[in-house]
């Protein structure tokens, strides 16, 4: 696996659906030719994704298939429920534990820095020149992940970083305070700080959304701004809201080259435990790899799931 | 209820002045509309009294009092938008509770008016629908009843009926009138529809480039327009070139014709070359037997279009005097054919020179 990772797959998937195409047309009674040219022409509607399924069935759906498969097998080949049972038990069920806090941290502290930094930025007395900046920053923050997103904290507030050395002199021990390589806080403010831009990309058309009408009819019927937040605003992106930390969850969840920069061969997140199954620093068990995989596609597809319910239910009020 | 006065308003965005020292004053329970054209300022108008806009300068008083250092929020004004104002998450009986429930209203009042107020635009039945299951009417109804909720000291209307069917906006004019009327609220009226100013309003100030051209009664703006853009922008109206003949004796001179009007004495001298106008409707059309010679009390004209508009139909007439309209009734149109050659009349007193005062 690289070593510079980025956001890995699961951020990008939930948007990616079947083209909805209507009922194939059927033929009318005019001939057969005209019957033929119908059918062509569904079939070129479609041409233009079949690439994208090619895609999609090459490097998403066999491996995946084949993952499962494998996670299923004994190392002689027979089938087992082995592995996969050892893989929801210690030691291997606190890496799941440690996965899914340090996923959900990262999505909570990302998820509501996001909003707000983005609501700052919507603001009527903000310019709105200030708007590609932000997201331009965003673009670049949000793939900023990896040895250099690693380096790049260490050398502010690990082990000799500048400002631990300064909160040094002010006699406060940054590195308990905020410990980089060990617990999930510290990991998950790391992790934060590709997360917050990425809901910042994700959370403004939801914003945008909100109608200027609803503002200023609320603030006309003598709403303050809380109580417009608390009445209206949030109550209609709630769901969207929800659903985008979903996103981030997922997000945090598969990244792994961040953690590996920081914690090395150390870390107990799933991703690096099957990373070192895998390549065999401590022992080499590809069979138990795959069943820690495979309960990762589990994950994942619960997020996406509970993710396409929340997007239905947040298109009822938006769009 | 409270007047609202509006003093040497200006407004400027850039370089465009949305607003040039606007002067007006509604008084207490009066409905009055703002109408123009777009872009001529009618919405910042309406906001700047609403507190969502500021003046570059000038003062909004209501009730005697300045305003324009209450945020929007502490002004207790209602205001109605053109569309989807409505809260999407809340049903048509929670809408109109909003005001009240940030007002920390015991929940039993609030419903309570709720109720009487939903009752009043006509929607009791529909009170647990959210605003996507509410026609674009009924939302504007709901819209009204919110605003009312709060009891507000003045109601502003920020073209409220734009986004609705013709039909639908017509029969809703009349409600809110209706209710405005009931209620006495002082209200102030932004729309760019005539018909629709004149038909509801106690007064209409019709607005050109941020200033308002002429205020009056609907009678007296359609009637008597003082000023050539009221003549144009409000119904449809005739000019013609004219000379004046006899200020004293109020005779012009139009083509080979010297006819009687109202002139104001005082404001032309004789040779001067004024406007005059005339509504179709003043203008009469006679269909000549063939053969018949033209009678000496009427001008001769060639139809050049018919435009049938219901009851009436609209005749294009050429003649001497200059291009004319003149409407028919549709029945009597039936004898007209273009081309055909026409007597024309000017009903005696409706030829005017812009009223001045
Ligand atoms: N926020 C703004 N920024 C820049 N220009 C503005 C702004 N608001 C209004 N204007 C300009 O001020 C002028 C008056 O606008 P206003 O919205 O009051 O017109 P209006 O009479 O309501 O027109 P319409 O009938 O189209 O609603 C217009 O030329 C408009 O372009
Ligand atoms: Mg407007």
């Amino acid at each position: 696996m690289a070593a510079v990772g980025t956001i890995e797959p699961a951020a990008g998937e939930p948007s990616v659906g079947p083209p909805s195409v209507g009922p194939p047309s059927e033929g009318s009674p005019s001939g057969s030719a005209l019957q033929w040219r119908r059918g062509a022409r569904t079939w070129l509607r479609w041409i233009g994704v079949v690439p994208f399924f090619g895609y999609l069935a090459i490097f998403l759906l066999i491996p995946t298939g084949e993952l499962v498969v494998d996670a299923f097998k004994g190392p002689t080949g027979h089938f087992t429920g082995a592995n996969v049972s050892a893989a929801v038990h210690a030691p291997y069920l606190s890496s799941f534990e440690t996965s899914l806090e340090l996923s959900a941290l990262s999505a909570l502290f990302g998820g509501i820095l996001g909003v707000f930094v983005a609501t700052a930025v919507l603001h009527r007395g903000v310019p709105a020149a200030l708007r590609p900046v932000v997201f331009t920053f965003s673009g670049m923050a949000s793939n900023f992940a990896g040895v250099p997103l690693a380096f790049a904290f260490s050398a502010t507030i690990g082990t000799g970083g500048v400002l631990t050395g300064l909160f040094q002199h002010l006699g406060v021990d940054l590195t308990t305070l905020v410990p980089l390589t060990s617990g999930v806080i510290g990991l998950s403010l790391v992790y934060t700080y590709f997360q917050f831009p990425l809901m910042i990309l994700l959370v403004i058309p939801a914003i945008d959304g909100l109608k200027r009408e609803w503002r200023e009819a609320s603030t006309n019927l003598g709403a303050s701004t809380i109580s417009y937040w608390r009445y209206v605003g949030l109550p209609i992106i709630l769901p969207s809201l929800l659903g985008m930390m979903l996103l981030l969850f997922g997000s945090a969840f598969s990244a792994y080259a961040t953690a590996y920069a920081l914690s090395g061969s150390t870390g107990n997140l799933v991703p690096e435990v099957i990373g070192n199954l895998l390549n065999g620093n401590i022992t080499v068990d590809p069979q138990l790899a795959y069943a820690l995989a495979f309960g990762m596609i589990v994950i994942i597809t619960v997020v996406l799931v509970c993710y396409s319910l929340l997007q239905r239910r947040a298109s009822r009020w938006l769009r | 209820m409270a007047t609202i006065e509006l003093q040497e308003l200006t407004r400027r965005f850039g370089d465009v002045v949305a607003l040039d020292s606007l002067e007006l004053e509604v008084a207490s329970g009066e409905f009055v509309s703002l109408l123009g054209p777009s872009g001529c300022g009618k919405t910042t108008a309406l906001r700047i009294v609403a507190g969502f806009e500021w003046p570059d300068s000038g003062r909004v008083l209501v009730a005697g009092r300045d305003v324009l250092d209450l945020p929007a929020n502490r002004r207790n004004m209602g205001m109605v938008f053109q569309a989807y104002s409505l809260f999407p998450n809340m049903t048509a009986q929670q809408n109109v509770e909003f005001g009240l429930r940030v007002r920390r209203r015991p929940k039993h009042d609030r419903s309570k008016r709720a109720a009487e107020l939903l009752d009043l635009v006509g929607l009791a039945a529909q009170k647990d629908r959210y605003p996507r299951q509410l026609s674009g009417g009924q939302q504007q109804r709901v819209a009204l009843a919110r605003c009312l909720a709060i009891e507000p000291s003045v109601l502003l209307l920020d073209e409220p009926l734009s986004a609705l069917d013709a039909k639908v906006r017509v029969q809703l004019r009349e409600e809110v009138r209706r209710i405005q009327l009931e209620l006495g609220i002082t209200t102030l009226y932004v729309t760019h529809d005539q018909e629709e100013a004149l038909s509801v309003s106690d007064r209409v100030a019709v607005m050109s480039s941020g200033r308002i051209e002429q205020i009056g009664s609907p009678a007296e703006i359609y009637g008597h327009p003082r000023t050539p853009f009221v003549a144009s922008f409000v119904g449809t109206m005739n000019h013609l070139e004219a000379t004046v003949v006899s200020s004293a004796a109020g005779k012009v001179r139009c083509g080979p014709a010297v006819l009687d009007v109202g002139l104001s004495a005082a404001s032309h001298s004789d040779g001067d070359v004024v406007t005059m106008y005339v509504r179709p409707e003043h203008v009469h059309v006679v269909a000549l037997a063939p053969g018949q010679d033209m009678p000496p009390e009427l001008f001769e004209g060639k139809v050049t279009s018919l435009t049938f508009l219901g009851p009436v139909t609209r005749v294009g007439i050429a003649s001497a005097l200059g291009g004319l309209l003149a409407d028919v009734s549709s029945s009597m149109a039936l004898s007209l054919a273009i081309d055909s050659t026409v007597g024309v009349s000017i009903e005696a007193g409706s030829l005017r020179s812009l009223a001045l005062t």
